[in-house]
């Protein structure tokens, strides 16, 4: 087990800035995901902690020992990747010793880790089988118990779940928190898949274009977004967002949509008058009122039992509102919608951020 | 799912039976492959057959004729007593393994290379290996012979087999089945500990048996069967291959023992029948697998 730190780390491949100076302070034992859409610089990142990509600029230590230079063998890391990336030629048994056999380990010690890694992930029937006999689950299993065997300081999983049906994912996930609940090694998490990042992580870290955009817990993310796009990224179905402007109303601040409703502004806004903002509120968050309101025209209803999607447009903006009381409406339907004030999340319309 | 809810779902039905139909389609397409068959193995068959005849058989019979007692075992007396039969064997057997176990050394390492790392001049490295596949033997045929001249070469087993111990077809080859191993794997092995020369020997080769058992076949026929170069190359007797001994056996002054030189061929294509016997298997996986074709 290990602390892990980037320090200002970059990557560049040619002209191609991937990471673009990145700072992550992994304490021992966290359980930290890394996610953001394709192309953000996160599994280059993890493959740069792995010592598989070379480092432009910045430095990583693993247990306060900068590892820049230091081989991916010598890293005491283990990986566990997307294709699960099992030596097909090899039974189960033969897969998760390679890495001690290389490492000299004798006989009884590797049996012994096998045998320990097997019963903590039910692989004792498979330990002969080979990897083509295998179905998705079981081989991602192999892929973990393979990691397990060599008792790393830090465990590196790229995108793990994203080979396997919905069913199985939802599964391989709480075993995969269980084992890190169990294990307490040092964890860093790949994912594009935010409800994995939600579920898994003790901290998340959202990637753009290769920076960070925000570092927190996963409810930190969900209730207080750093930016727009950290709104949008975390949360399924994502927040839904308006363009606006602060004036003064009647009894202070008020926040006038572009599609014409006044709303009441949060009661700690550091806004003043004529602040264009971009102002957002998670589905759930929005009431259908039944009074006077903002108005929405119902495009399309989602029944999925606990609870009812209502898709409507206000004005010509998308909206997704969660209701769980089973609203009686139907499409082309107009409903009146409350946004309550302590439920806006409000972002500076030029820069993104967090006001 | 479980070992046990796999095997339970094993279907345990006995399978519907086949019921004959005619199918024209098919007729036509065996009786074009069954025809095919017959060209190409007619003359194989004429040798075998012919080396059971006396000489003047082979001119006053017919072409499958078969005499009432095979003289089979007088024309292996008579190959011996024309050439050292087994030296040359010997010869040819060396050569020609020594060769194939090289090249699919030295194939794999740079298919590897030029494969799965990145390295300034990787297309302009592989563009060139590829583009000698298009100069024919015959031209560098008198270079090659000069060089291994010079090395003090010739007539010796180094001039045979060294020349030919690596070949721009066998790199593209391995180097086409390698680009199907996924990087996610040799990374693997690299965090596992593995070495580059680990990674090849203990994870991609293992993986890629048709391919190296396909070239393997490929560059055993071929060399057991090249002519040229030993001729070129070979002085004395004892440095003589198979191939230049069956051309020995042909007189052009008073006429060739033709069932003998036919007996002679069947004893040399023995050692290809059982490589291909054993490695048809996976020959044909590789072929049909790669798209290649020789």
């Amino acid at each position: 087990m290990a602390r892990v730190e980037i320090v200002r780390l970059e990557k560049s491949f040619d002209e191609t800035e991937v990471v673009r100076g990145i700072d992550i302070d992994i304490p021992d034992g966290e359980f930290v995901v890394l996610v953001g859409p394709s192309g953000c610089g996160k599994s280059t990142l993890l493959r740069m902690i792995a010592g598989l990509e070379s480092i432009t600029d910045g430095e990583i230590r693993i247990g306060d020992k900068v590892v820049n230079d230091v081989a991916a063998k010598n890293r005491d890391i283990a990986m566990v990747f997307q294709n699960y990336a099992l030596y097909p030629h090899m039974t189960v048994a033969e897969n998760m010793s390679f890495a001690l056999k290389l490492r000299g380990e004798p006989k009884a010690t590797i049996e012994k880790a096998v045998k320990r890694a097997s019963s903590i992930l039910g692989l004792d029937e498979l330990l002969q089988r080979y990897p083509k006999q295998l179905s998705g689950g079981q081989r991602q299993r192999v892929a973990m118990g393979r990691a397990i065997v060599r008792d790393p300081k830090v465990f590196l999983f790229d995108e793990p779940l994203s080979n396997l049906d919905a069913k199985l994912r939802v599964q391989m996930r709480s075993e995969i928190k269980e084992l890190h609940q169990r294990l307490k090694t040092t964890t860093i998490y790949v994912t594009h898949d935010q409800i994995e990042a939600m579920t898994m992580a003790d901290r998340i870290v959202v990637m753009q274009a290769g920076l960070v955009e925000q570092v927190g817990t996963p409810l930190e993310l969900y209730d207080a977004p750093a930016n727009v796009f950290v709104a949008t990224f975390i949360g399924s179905p994502s927040m839904n967002l308006y363009n606006g402007t602060i004036e003064n109303g009647e009894a202070g601040l008020v926040l006038r949509m572009d599609q014409g409703a006044v709303l009441p502004v949060p009661q700690d806004c550091p806004a003043v008058a004529g602040h264009k903002v971009v102002f957002g509120i998670r589905p759930e968050d929005i009431l259908i009122a039944d009074g006077p309101g903002v108005v929405a025209r119902i495009s399309t209803v989602e029944p999925t039992g606990a609870e009812t999607l209502l898709l409507c447009k206000v004005g010509d903006i998308t909206t997704v509102v969660i209701s769980r009381t089973r609203p009686t409406v139907g499409p082309g339907d107009e409903i009146a919608l409350s946004f309550p004030a302590e439920r806006l999340h409000l972002f500076d319309q030029a820069t993104g951020r967090r006001l | 799912m479980s070992a046990e809810s796999m095997d339970r779902s094993r279907p345990n039905r006995r399978p519907a039976r086949r019921r004959l139909r005619v199918d024209p389609q098919g007729l036509a397409i065996h009786a074009i492959l069954i025809a095919v068959s017959a060209v190409i193995v007619s003359p194989l068959l004429w040798m075998v057959v012919t080396s059971m005849k006396e000489h003047q058989d082979v001119f006053t019979q017919s072409l499958w004729y078969i005499p009432p007692e095979p003289k089979l075992l007088e024309n292996i007396q008579h190959v011996f007593d024309r050439i050292d039969f087994f030296r040359y064997f010997f010869n040819s057997l060396f050569v020609s393994t020594a060769i194939t176990l090289l090249d699919l050394l030295f194939a794999s390492m740079c298919g590897f290379a030029l494969a799965k790392y990145r390295f300034p001049g990787r297309q302009i490295v592989f563009g060139s290996i590829i583009a000698t596949m298009m100069i024919p033997f015959i031209v560098i045929l008198v270079p090659q012979y000069i060089l291994v001249r010079d090395l003090g070469w010739l007539d010796s087993y180094a001039g045979l087999i060294i020349p030919a111990a690596i070949s721009s077809f066998g790199i593209f080859m391995m180097r086409q089945a390698f680009l199907s191993t996924p990087d996610e794997l040799l990374d693997a092995a690299r965090i596992d500990g593995a070495g580059e020369w680990r990674i090849l020997f203990q994870i991609v080769l293992p993986m890629h048996v048709p391919p190296l058992v396909s070239l393997a076949i490929l560059r055993f026929l071929g060399e057991w069967d090249n002519l040229l170069w030993p001729l070129v190359v070979t002085n004395g007797e004892s440095m003589r291959t198979m191939s230049l001994g069956l051309a020995l056996l042909q007189d052009d002054r008073y006429g060739t023992d033709i069932p003998m030189l036919m007996t002679a061929a069947t004893m040399a294509l023995f050692p290809i029948v059982l490589v291909y016997v054993f490695l048809q298997r996976y020959f044909i996986k590789s072929v049909a697998g790669s798209g290649l074709k020789q």
